[in-house]
């Protein structure tokens, strides 16, 4: 039973990797990424990263079109109250969410992004900002559908 | 800045591009025929090395007039105190959107002798096409672009191209739509600006 959890524990992203609980959602926010814009896409780790340019948010329309967004969900275990956060980055498309990659953060790193309240100052829109983007070709084999 | 009405091609240029290479082509295999009817070095580099360099020409001279075009303007951009808050480059036309100042710089591939700086105000449509087409699971796109108007002339610039159809909700097709949307943002922000400078 113990290791047939362990192995369901594997495709739960919510369930307690100590002791295989289903965990509690705590905190749930959305943030705009204004520093990554599509087709400048580059994978960071560090949780420094986020905590520097990540913008709270209310809701999808305030993110302008072509920027990345985070979703974070911080969750808790009822039974050993080991915590973890997840962040999915995410560019949000019309409806459609491309999902560029999940992380988890397990040791606290982002309890200053969480309970941070102030971020008036921050212009999401960038507008000072110099950006250059280019059109995408895919060509090759035959014609199909893919 | 430009006060003539936009033109995305210089048909001159165009009917040269391709007809002068033709032309040399069709006399080098005259000459060819006509003087080295028996074969050796002569017809080799009558019969060969023009084709060759025709095909070279169209696949490639276009494309390097385009690019060196293009560094030119935006080194002039760079001087004349335009703000190139963002650049798309595209297949066949380049944008470069001022926002402080709502202006737009174009030029185009067919085209490429002439730039043209205008304010964002001459715009009169903006919007972006997903070419979504195909029905049921078979939806899909093999082009995504953003299109304006201006001066009544029509506008397509690609953001992203294909040969083959891709599902509406593939990674290709999604970043083009990004593209043209911020594209599009970018387009009627700037016009916003120039209508209320005005």
């Amino acid at each position: 039973m113990g290791l047939l959890r362990k192995i369901r524990s594997i495709f739960h992203e919510n369930w307690c990797n100590l002791c295989q609980s289903e965990m509690d959602v705590m905190h749930k926010q959305l943030y705009a990424l204004p520093d990554l814009t599509v087709g400048h896409y580059s994978s960071h780790e560090n949780p420094e990263y986020y905590r520097k340019h990540l913008i709270p948010i209310s809701k999808k329309a305030e993110i302008p079109a072509g920027v990345y967004a985070c979703g974070l969900h911080a969750y808790r275990c009822p039974q050993c109250g080991s915590r973890r956060v997840q962040l999915t980055v995410f560019l949000p498309v019309r409806e459609e969410e491309k999902i560029e990659e999940i992380l988890f953060f397990d040791h606290g790193e982002l309890d200053d992004l969480i309970y941070r309240q102030d971020c008036s100052e921050v212009d999401i829109k960038q507008t000072n900002r110099y950006r250059k983007d280019f059109y995408e070709s895919r060509r090759g084999g035959f014609y199909d559908y893919e | 800045m430009n006060s003539e009405p936009v033109k995305k091609m210089n048909v001159p240029y165009f009917l040269a591009y391709i007809l002068i290479p033709a032309a040399v082509t069709a006399l080098c295999f005259f000459l060819g025929y006509t003087f080295f009817r028996d074969g050796g070095a002569g017809a080799v580099v009558l019969f060969l090395i023009p084709p060759v360099l025709s095909i070279l020409w169209w696949m490639f001279g276009g494309k390097i007039i385009f690019k060196g075009k293009r560094k030119k303007l935006m080194q002039e951009l760079e001087h004349s105190g335009f703000c190139a808050n963002h650049t798309f480059d595209s297949d066949i036309c380049t944008v470069v959107v001022d926002m402080e100042h709502g202006k737009i710089a174009l030029i185009f591939f067919w085209n490429p002798f002439q730039n043209y700086v205008l304010p964002a105000g001459r715009i009169s449509k903006i919007w972006t096409d997903d070419g979504k087409n195909g029905m049921g699971p078979l939806t899909g796109s093999s082009r995504v672009s953003f299109l304006f108007t201006i001066d009544g002339i029509r506008v397509r610039v690609n953001t992203f191209t294909s040969n083959k159809r891709w599902r509406m909700d593939s990674d290709y097709i999604l970043t083009g739509i990004s593209k043209a949307d911020m594209m599009a943002e970018a387009l009627t922000e700037a016009k916003g600006r120039s209508v209320s400078s005005n």
